[in-house]
């Protein structure tokens, strides 16, 4: 009841103008009735990550990018990441890994949230984004197992609504979707001499894996007005507040249902639900392209990114150590130890990696000063920037590198 | 596992797909509830308690001061599948027991959906759907749809 208190509630003349524009098929935002918002999807903006930065290590970044996700739905904004941990599977699934969803509603988004306790709208979000991901196998679970019965993959999707325009069910599921198209876990191989130990490879010795998707389940949502004979798609705020009911239609691009909620509301005619499930239809493969060239533009970006020479502080990180799990034989996992191993050998095999850290080596003294430095010299091969960096190894390096200035200097030498 | 058998067209417990199992409702078992029901589809026994129109207790300032509020109980006694609908029903004869005025009565029924033959109240998993629906007007109020594993239903066909 508390949580009824904030909730915005409109006016009768409010009620009324957007009740009577409806009935002759305008909308208060200008849309046609099966139109959705502008919809943009960006990656790894998170700002949770820019601490990250700061504390840990650009490496980290570099990995935490992936799986974190920002949607904005018209005013409707939600950010999604995604984050994996080895864990013990469940009993009756030995060899499956484990999705979760979990779900943020700030008062800031919309005072109507309570802070802490999770509201009823909280719940059944959480739960129709649940059931359209996991109970239509959209992520493949079996992909996440390391040693069946002992160690699988857990994956957790956290949802924050940032700002609450309305229709935060499609925002939230377009925010997971895209988190989870552009997660990539760390890879693990398994070895030792019982064949149980498990090695969790670092980003920089071995390329993280993405997770296998089967399909995009996409969560459509229809407004229903006046005696459910008025339906929109996408619905606003203030649409939501005067609306007699409401269905989400989870479809993917092949047209397959994959989930159908309507929790009470306006009773609609069940011919308005087949036609409701058919524009879905359509909907959704509009939204998996959007999703699908939004992700590609973000993959693209990033393999340009790693052309480029890595900075400094991201070649030291080369002698990362893998995170090695030793189990002690016995089943109980409490257990089990934590060790660290500096995974030299492996670095060794791999010449790129090699390079870099010899680079590193002698390129320091010059990466230090600034970022776009290294940029420019990143095209160059690995001799042009041995070459180099001989030069600069006599103590005055970085100012006499910069020639234009170091040419100046003489010109105003020579004119004085 | 088949589910229908294929000579005789029947189902594990001997009825045909389309085929319901016994309903049985009966109100009035609370005694000291303004309306009660008990209802039963098969093995699935769930009792509901209606209490109210009660005044409502905390108001809050923009709470409107004629509203007033019904509490329903519902109390699933026996689960063998379809849970819900039963409390719908259950729920519905309760609100009608106690005499509540009522714009039309909500009724609700599952069907799942295995090895391609629509199933009407199965409870072995697999695809399922429950509809909630206004009798008098034909319209659907409740619609959940859950499709396990990865058995696809066309929404052309329904």
């Amino acid at each position: 009841m508390a949580m009824e208190h904030l909730r915005w509630r409109p006016t009768v003349n409010e009620r009324d103008f957007i009740e009577s524009a409806l009935q002759s098929d305008l909308r208060v935002d200008g849309r046609r009735s099966f139109d959705f918002r502008r919809l943009d999807i960006s990656f790894g903006r998170g700002c949770v990550f820019v601490e990250w930065v700061v504390i840990i290590d650009v490496v980290a970044v570099s990995f935490r990018e992936d799986g974190s996700s920002e949607v904005q739905l018209g005013e409707t904004r939600v950010m999604g990441y995604v984050t994996a941990q080895l864990v013990p599977p469940y009993r009756d699934r030995p060899n499956e890994g484990t999705l979760a969803i979990f779900t943020e509603f700030s008062p800031m988004a919309d005072p109507a949230f309570e802070p802490g306790r999770p509201g009823e709208s909280a719940i059944e979000l959480g739960r129709v984004i649940d059931r359209g991901l996991r109970e239509s196998r959209a992520v493949d679970m079996e992909s996440l197992c390391v040693v069946a019965g002992k160690y699988v993959w857990s994956v957790r999707v956290d949802l924050h609504i940032l700002d609450n325009g309305g229709n935060l069910i499609d925002a939230a599921n377009i925010a997971a979707l895209a988190a989870l198209s552009t997660f990539r876990r760390p890879e693990c191989t398994v070895g030792g001499e019982d064949g149980q130990q498990v090695t969790v490879h670092d980003a920089e010795v071995r390329d993280p894996i993405p997770l296998t998707i089967h399909h995009l389940p996409i969560a459509v949502t229809f407004a229903y007005f006046g005696e459910g004979n008025i339906v929109v798609v996408d619905p606003t705020y203030k649409e939501e507040a005067v609306m007699g009911g409401r269905m989400t239609a989870t479809v993917n691009s092949n047209g397959d249902v994959c989930a159908i909620q309507k929790a009470g509301g306006e009773g609609v005619m069940s011919s308005v639900i087949m036609q409701c499930l058919r524009i879905a239809s359509v909907k959704a493969a509009d939204v998996t392209s959007k999703i699908r060239t939004a992700v590609e533009k973000y993959a693209t970006e990033k393999a340009l990114k790693k052309v480029k020479r890595l900075p400094a502080s991201m070649s030291q990180k080369t002698n990362a150590p893998d995170v090695t799990m030793v189990d002690k034989g016995d089943d109980k996992l409490g257990s089990q130890s934590v060790e660290t191993l500096s995974d030299v050998q492996q670095i060794s095999k791999d010449p790129s990696v090699v390079i870099e850290a010899n680079d590193h080596e002698d390129a320091k003294p010059m990466i230090t000063e600034s970022s776009t430095e290294v940029k420019t010299t990143s095209s160059s091969g690995a001799a042009v920037e041995s070459d180099e960096a001989q030069e600069i190894r006599s103590p005055k390096s970085l100012k006499d590198a910069i020639k234009p200035k170091h040419k100046r200097k003489k010109r105003k030498d020579n004119r004085s | 596992m088949e589910y229908v058998n294929p000579l005789t067209g029947f189902r594990v417990d001997g009825r045909r797909p389309n085929e319901m199992r016994q309903l049985k409702g009966e109100i009035g078992v609370v005694a000291r509830a303004d309306g009660s029901a008990l209802f039963e589809m098969g093995n699935t026994r769930v009792i509901a308690a209606v209490y109210g129109p009660r005044e409502v207790q905390n108001k809050g300032q923009l709470v409107n001061s004629k509203e007033a509020l019904i509490d329903i109980f519902v109390q699933v006694l026996q689960a063998d599948g379809g849970t819900r609908s039963a409390c719908i029903n259950a729920a519905t004869l309760a609100l009608a027991d106690a005499g509540i005025p009522m714009r039309d009565i909500v009724t609700s029924c599952s069907a799942g959906y295995l090895c391609s033959t629509p199933l009407l109240e199965d409870s072995a998993g697999g695809a399922d759907v429950t509809v909630g629906i206004l009798a008098k007007t034909d319209k659907v109020t409740l619609l959940q749809v859950l499709l396990e594993n990865t058995k696809r239903l066309e929404c052309q066909r329904g």
